[in-house]
């Protein structure tokens, strides 16, 4: 069992990194029920990149995003996000740090069901009270119609198919222009012509805006999206590939499945 | 199946619980009522019998003080003894202390004397009196003291208790001193002892005479009749009460169904059948309605006794007996909670067996359960509202009171179908006005609010039968109050008067200026003259008469004279009185009534100079201000009156008491409604808690994306503020229009002087502010609960 960091280049400093961690552990309940989710996991996501976090089901994926995205606090470790560490915020600070540099992506449930698409993707900018200002309004039309939802924006969620539920959510997910978008089985619930979409926007967000997205997934093909993958097991990381082919990604699931 | 219901109602007990307080609230409001029925029964009829102890016959229907005489006479002669149970209202002088106080009779033979000797010693000659226990607590007199009532001295020799007796009085003297206050004397009856009952007939025929155990029983089938009248009226707020349970029941229980669509979905796709399925629910209800009845009744037998007992500790004089609940009220109470509950669960379970084994199939927790208005809901509604306004003008029409009540049911029921239309739209105005102050924080509670707008609506309509009651009494009684102000105003023209025989020292107006409470006063000259032979002082009117504050239409003009009841009556009413003063002489016709003002003569200007050159101040008009506290006013008065040499003239208190009655009784029935608010603030409470089970995901979420605690704390106060102060306003402008309708229909009608509509613009606002802070108490818990919510909560498929 090696363990691999996720460092790119030994000497990058804070601004390079988008996010890092430091033997971080998380355990859920006591006694006998008591789960380990994350054993000591340190790891560096360089800023501008996109990640995938694969794993077999209960290996901690879920944990370790909510951890890194100050959504969960872990047990003990440290936890750095755009220069900030987020064990010193409280609750408050950390929601508020949350809304203005952290975008969120998730499987399912990632729109308020009584707002129109517009409202959703604008409510990060709503709730913290900013007027849409010209640079947020560029942003917006930039994201927008990058992801192809003009014509949507006054619709409802449940008047939307999943795939553009998801285009939605990651519209609201870029236009704060946060430090790291996080997303979670993003394409979860998608048949595989929207997930090669959705996929295909995170990329492009990568790549256009420079926005540093970090992904869990299930999905090989979706794996193969990401500038970097990361391979957790029993709540440790077990190794990190560098633009894997679909081959190098097998085999590395079946290494820590085995 | 039954292994499902138990299971059921294990999981959501806490989610019952608002059903549970509404049912429980109600039947212990019932259980409460009864045992002060039984308390107010068993305390009056036991005292019913005290002051006719030692008598074997009653004498009643006797109201004349000569009558009286003539029985007790009539009786001593012939070896028996008598007493009379009654008391005269005369002034009393005691030290500091002045006002009105009640003297009654304390008998003159041992074994008729009913009231028990505290301390001293009973009366033995005329101008000896008893002090009551109370009275003599309040107006600082004991035994020795002596005391001026009705302008008499009397000598304390002792002090009593009335004990459990319904009729006690600040003093007791003996029949000879008190027969002597002939005109403020009231009977009652005649405890007798030692006679036959012919004797009685033959002096006063119109006498009723009976054994006093008959006459005891008869009064204790009254005191009983009234005390179940009473009752009565009090079920009336039980219904209100009840009804508003019932809303939020209803929605209670369709709000849980709706939440566990897809668990029943999922039990008719393993096979259940309708009908099971059906089944299993309405025993959930029926579980809900015995366990909530039954704590209701130990709850109402715990608060009932305590009610009585606080009540009997604090105001011994209301003669509260023990409180007890026969056991057809536990009967009663509990089947009342459990058929409301079942009734109101009917429709919310009947819709469970419309879900469909398909629903399982739909991704579940997404909680857009939206409901709409129908257009049979509509058109429903129309027909309602329209059939109620006809009614409401008909009402007004005819100053009928029947299709007052009719119109009024059908047009707030029209109201409570037609709120899923006309709530939503208040709530989303309201939010968008206050929108600029709370930001997006202030939207979301909007759209939450109004997402669901048929929930929305039940759980406001059960806020807006408390609100619309209470603003619609609140309405009804500031105008009743009104409607008696100005005809108080008018029957009273002048608030008090201070008269002499003797001219008014010169710093009289000055002094009674100083009073507080004094807003104007004004001296009349006058000169003391005779009338048809009868010596008194007459005043002439003031120039300045802007003291006045009333119907001026009594005062006298020229050859005129107001004169007051006692001479009119003295003189037998005439047509014309001859007036002498220093040998001139004038013909005066006494003004058509008896004189408001005061028991001076009043005689225009022109008549006073007539009679005299030399008049001097008699008499001093004023007027008082409303706010000013009535004892105080008064006692200051006859302080100054006191060291005047004066005598005070004051139709304060007369005022002041209908003012004070309508204020209390307003208060009572606000109070009693306030129970129905209480159970809609319950529902208010559960909606919004219900409403977080099922937005989990959606506050987590929302959590996830930068909304701290406080601001999801924040969604919720808002949320509330939102249902509760539409309901609020709405039930404040339909209060206020039913307050309009019964004031045209009710009391239009009994008053000279057309409108009469007052709105108590400060209590309407204080209604609708008391229900927004309930609101806001409301959410507290829901409130709390929701921002628990950890924001990586439910946020993956489950
Ligand atoms: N709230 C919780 N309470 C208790 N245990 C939990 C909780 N959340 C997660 N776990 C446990 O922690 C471990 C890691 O869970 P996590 O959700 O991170 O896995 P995952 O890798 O995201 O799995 P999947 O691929 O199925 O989503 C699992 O064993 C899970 O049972
Ligand atoms: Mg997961």
């Amino acid at each position: 069992m090696t363990q691999t960091s996720a460092t790119h280049s030994p000497s990058a400093t804070a601004d390079g990194i988008a996010a890092r961690a430091r033997a971080l552990t998380k355990t859920y309940g006591r006694g006998a029920t008591e789960v380990q989710a994350l054993r000591g996991v340190d790891l560096d996501l360089p800023a501008g990149r996109f990640t995938a976090i694969m794993g077999p089901s209960g290996s901690g994926k879920s944990t370790l995003m909510h951890c890194l995205a100050g959504l969960d606090t872990p047990t003990s470790g440290e936890v750095t996000v755009g220069g900030q560490q987020l064990e010193r915020l409280d609750d408050t600070a950390l929601t508020r740090f949350r809304r203005d540099h952290i975008g969120f992506v998730f499987q399912a449930f990632n729109l308020l069901p009584m707002l129109t698409a517009e409202q959703n993707i604008l409510l990060p900018i709503d709730l913290s009270g900013r007027k849409l200002n010209a640079s947020t309004q560029h942003r917006f039309d930039d994201v927008v119609d990058v992801l192809g939802i003009r014509e949507r924006l006054g619709h409802r969620p449940s008047e939307l198919s999943g795939g553009q539920q998801q285009r939605v959510a990651i519209a609201r997910a870029l236009v704060t222009e946060p430090d790291i978008v996080f997303a979670d089985e993003p394409t979860g619930n998608l048949d595989s012509e929207s997930s090669r979409e959705v996929l295909d926007f995170l990329r492009r967000s990568c790549r256009e805006f420079g926005q540093t997205v970090v992904m869990v997934t299930h999905e090989i093909d979706a794996a193969s999206y990401a500038d970097d993958v990361l391979v957790l097991a029993d709540g440790q990381i077990r190794a990190h590939l560098e633009r894997p082919t679909s081959e190098t990604l097998v085999s590395a699931l079946q290494g820590v499945r085995a | 199946m039954r292994t499902v219901t138990l299971a059921s109602l294990r999981l959501y007990t806490r989610r019952y619980v608002a059903a549970f307080l509404a049912v429980a609230i109600g039947v212990a409001f019932i259980i409460t009522i009864g045992a002060l029925n039984a308390s107010a029964k068993d305390g009056l009829t036991a005292g019913a019998g005290q002051p006719y102890r030692g008598s074997t016959l009653v004498a009643s229907d006797v109201y004349e003080v000569a009558d009286a005489r003539t029985i007790v006479e009539a009786v001593e002669a012939d070896g028996g003894a008598a007493t009379v149970l009654g008391y005269a209202m005369e002034p009393l002088r005691a030290g500091a202390s002045n006002g009105d106080s009640t003297i009654g009779v304390v008998a003159d033979d041992a074994a008729l004397r009913w009231q028990e000797l505290v301390g001293g010693s009973w009366p033995r000659a005329p101008g000896e009196v008893l002090v009551d226990e109370q009275a003599a607590k309040s107006n600082n007199v004991s035994a020795g003291d002596t005391v001026q009532i009705g302008g008499r001295e009397f000598d304390v020799v002792g002090v009593a208790s009335a004990g459990e007796a319904l009729t006690s009085s600040d003093f007791y003297g003996l029949w000879a001193d008190v027969s002597t206050f002939e005109k403020s004397l009231w009977i009652d009856s005649l405890p007798l002892r030692g006679i036959e009952e012919g004797a009685i007939t033959s002096v006063a025929p119109e006498a009723v005479v009976m054994s006093t155990d008959d006459h005891v029983r008869e009064l204790q089938a009254e005191i009983t009749r009234g005390a179940d009248t009473l009752t009565l009226m009090l079920l009336v707020f039980v219904t209100v009460a009840l009804t508003v349970a019932a809303i939020v029941i209803a929605n209670t229980f369709s709000i849980l169904f709706a939440q566990r669509t897809s668990d029943i979905a999922m039990l008719r796709c393993v096979g259940a059948t309708r009908a099971q399925v059906r089944r299993s629910v309405r025993l959930e209800a029926l579980a809900i309605a015995i366990a909530s009845s039954v704590v209701g009744l130990l709850a109402g037998v715990g608060f009932g006794y305590g009610v009585v007992a606080v009540i009997r500790s604090l105001f011994p004089a209301v003669g509260l007996g023990d409180a007890a609940v026969a056991p057809l009220w536990f009967v009663a109470a509990f089947a009342v909670g459990v058929i409301v509950t079942v009734a109101a669960a009917w429709l919310p379970t009947r819709a469970t067996t419309r879900i469909s084994p398909l629903a399982a199939m739909r991704p579940a927790g997404d909680s857009d359960v939206r409901t709409t208005a129908g257009k049979v809901r509509v058109a429903i509604g129309a027909i309602l509202l329209a059939a109620g306004a006809v009614l409401l003008a008909l009402a007004v029409a005819g100053a009928n009171v029947v299709a007052m009540l009719g119109g009024g049911v059908l047009f707030f029921v029209s109201v409570l179908v037609l709120g899923p239309v006309i709530v939503p739209p208040l709530i989303r105005l309201a939010g968008k006005v206050a929108g600029p102050l709370t930001g997006a924080t202030g939207r979301i509670a909007t759209d939450n609010a109004i997402r669901n707008p048929k929930r929305t609506a039940t759980t406001t309509s059960a806020l807006l039968v408390g609100v619309t009651l209470t603003s619609a009494v609140v309405v009804g009684m500031s105008s009743a109050g009104a409607a008696v102000d100005e005809e108080s105003r008018a029957s009273y023209p002048i608030d008090a008067a201070l008269t002499s025989p003797s001219p008014l020292r010169a710093d009289a107006l000055d002094r009674v200026l100083a009073v507080p409470g004094v807003e104007e006063a004004v001296a009349l000259d006058g000169v003391t003259v005779t009338v048809d032979g009868v010596a008194t002082p007459v005043v002439g009117l003031p120039r300045d008469t802007s003291v006045i504050d009333g119907d001026r239409s009594t005062l006298p003009g020229e050859a005129e004279i107001a004169l007051p009841f006692e001479i009119l009556d003295e003189l037998g009413w005439p047509e014309t009185v001859t007036v002498e003063a220093g040998g001139r002489t004038i013909e005066l016709r006494p003004t058509e009534s008896s004189s408001p003002w005061g028991p001076t003569p009043v005689v225009d200007t022109g008549t006073l100079r007539f009679l005299t050159e030399r008049a001097e101040p008699l008499a001093l008009w004023m007027r008082t201000d409303d706010g000013t506290d009535v004892n105080d006013l008064v006692g200051d008065l006859e302080a100054v009156a006191t060291s005047l040499d004066a005598t005070l003239f004051s139709t304060i208190e007369k005022q002041d008491f209908i003012a004070t009655q309508l204020s209390v009784m307003t208060a009572v029935v606000v109070g009693l409604l306030g129970i129905a608010v209480l159970i809609a603030l319950v529902g208010i409470g559960s909606t919004l808690g219900l409403s977080v089970l099922e937005r989990r995901r959606e506050n987590a979420l929302l959590r996830a994306l930068g909304v701290t605690r406080r601001q999801l704390r924040a969604t919720l106060v808002v949320e509330a503020l939102l249902l509760a102060g539409a309901a609020a306003v709405l039930g404040v402008a339909i209060g206020t229009f039913f307050g309009w309708i019964g004031v045209k229909v009710m009391i239009e009608q009994m008053v000279s002087s057309g409108s009469v509509l007052a709105i108590p613009v400060g209590q309407l606002a204080a209604i609708v502010a008391i229900a927004a802070v309930a609101g806001v108490f409301a959410s507290v818990l829901p409130s709390r609960k929701a921002a628990r919510t950890a924001p990586a909560a439910g946020l993956t498929l489950e």
